[in-house]
């Protein structure tokens, strides 16, 4: 699969299951990985630049004696990004569909 | 490593950042560095491996990839001289052995090779002296050995790349630490090149290590307790053995050491806790072994050396057994090199009398930490 349609493709599940709950990196990436086939060192790279791009702010929540934890959580314009992202790869899969049958 | 790793990343986007600020000001390097720690320690909190961690994290080289940042090319012609020096190597190499016969050792001028990328990669605020120790010192050490003969003492020349590297040192290292750090390798230099063949009275300059280490000692009565023990313990051998020539029961005086040692209850209470651990077993293992090859040839046969000198070789199982219980994977591998090294350099020694080549083997610690980390 080319590179660039995959990166577009993980950009929206990283969105995706940070709306479903906030997590913390290390969470996502384990996460991410799990469920998708996917070059580790590059989920953090794609989480970073979505909270510079405002998709996600961050919040620290410390854990007692072990080091605290940033966690991500959507913003309401991460919200509106999902949406139109969702609706565009729903749009897509449905015209692949379409065109290979079945 | 955790630290190694943060460490590797960190040289990477300092580079990076010293090439090009518009591509990686101060700001988002420390950004970034802060962000991989606290990725690395989540990871840690969630009972991860730090192999496991580094895996998913990717190596420093793949993170800077995707992180979309591009490592500077060095300059042109150095490049070009690095990649020639193989070659300027061989040639080298070639006209001297064909026009001179001397085969070995111009082979040591294939050592160029690294020598030029180390200088040519020098920074100005680095200490290029450091990283080219252990190519001069080989140097040294294959010429003394071949055209003089002194593979001993000319062995202590290796001795200058710990010595340079403690000098060199981390920042908000103190001075008296480096020169406790230093102490260990300063007096081998001087007891190998002054007492080499009067071991009855070199050793006791090894007794010095301590009795700087106690300098540390923040509780003053036991400061000068230990060291008023030690010069004590010292005064009673030599006494023994110099003025009375019992040598046989110079290493008593020690005793006293050793009860003031065994007294704190804190190294009681912790030797009895590890008596029921499996270091305390291995230990208890390695002692009885000692004592039994000692004492089953205490003079040696033929040529065989005396078992007292090999015996202590199994005392290195005792740090063996504690890395591959702390250690991991290749973090296992590099640690436990050092120990099996002089395990295999005592025995080639002992068993084929060759120490000068058996030295070699001490070339695998750097080697495997190379292979393993670079």
């Amino acid at each position: 699969m080319d590179s660039q349609f995959k990166r577009g493709i993980v950009e929206m599940c990283v969105i995706k299951i940070i709306s479903e709950k906030d997590m913390y990196g290390f969470e996502v990436i384990e996460q991410l990985s799990s469920m998708l086939e996917v070059t580790d060192n590059t989920v953090y790279p794609i989480l970073r630049r979505l909270t510079e791009q405002g998709v996600f702010s961050t919040y620290v929540v410390p854990q007692g004696i072990a080091p605290p934890r940033k966690y991500y959580q959507i913003t309401d314009s991460g919200k509106v990004k999902l949406t139109q992202m969702v609706h565009d790869w729903k749009k897509f899969l449905t015209n692949v569909v379409t065109i290979i049958g079945g | 490593m955790k630290q190694n790793y943060l460490d590797q990343l960190r040289d990477l986007l300092t580079t990076i950042h010293e090439e090009d600020e518009d591509q990686l000001s101060e700001e988002k390097l420390e950004s970034l560095m802060k962000d991989y720690q606290q990725l690395y320690d989540e990871g840690l909190a969630d009972g991860k491996s730090e192999e496991e961690i580094e895996d998913k994290l990717g190596n420093p080289e793949k993170v800077i990839a995707a992180l979309g940042l591009h490592q500077p090319e060095k300059k042109r012609w150095q490049n070009k001289i690095v990649a020639l020096s193989p070659f300027v190597s061989v040639v080298i190499f070639l006209a001297i052995g064909l026009i001179y016969g001397v085969w070995h050792p111009t082979w040591l001028v294939f050592l160029l090779i690294p020598v030029t990328a180390i200088i040519l990669d020098y920074k100005e605020n680095g200490h290029i002296l450091t990283p080219l120790s252990p190519f001069v010192a080989v140097t040294a050490f294959i010429l003394l050995g071949t055209y003089y003969d002194l593979w001993h003492p000319a062995w202590l020349v290796f001795l200058i790349i710990p010595i340079l590297g403690i000098l060199e040192g981390k920042e908000g290292t103190t001075f008296y630490q480096k020169v406790l750090a230093l102490s260990p390798f300063v007096i081998t230099t001087f007891v190998f090149l002054v007492y080499f063949d009067n071991w009855l009275i070199g050793w006791l300059y090894f007794l010095i290590i301590p009795f700087l280490a106690l300098f540390g000692e923040k509780n003053l009565t036991k400061r000068f307790l230990f060291q008023g023990a030690l010069l004590v313990s010292v005064a009673g051998y030599l006494y023994l053995g110099l003025e009375m020539h019992r040598w046989d029961l110079s290493y008593y005086p020690f005793l006293l050491v050793v009860i003031l040692w065994l007294g704190q209850k804190e190294v009681l209470s912790s030797i009895l806790k590890k008596i029921t651990q499996y270091e305390g077993i291995v230990i208890l293992v390695s002692l009885i072994v000692f004592i039994l090859i000692g004492w089953l040839n205490p003079t040696g046969w033929g040529y065989a050396p005396s078992g007292w000198s090999y015996s202590w070789l199994v005392f290195l199982l005792v740090p063996l057994f504690i890395v591959s219980k702390q250690t991991k994977g290749h973090a296992r591998i590099i640690a436990a090199t050092p120990f099996l090294s002089t395990i295999a350099y005592f025995l080639i020694g002992f068993s084929t009398n060759q120490w000068g080549l058996g030295t070699l083997v001490f070339l695998t610690i750097p080697v495997t930490a190379i292979i393993l980390e670079a």
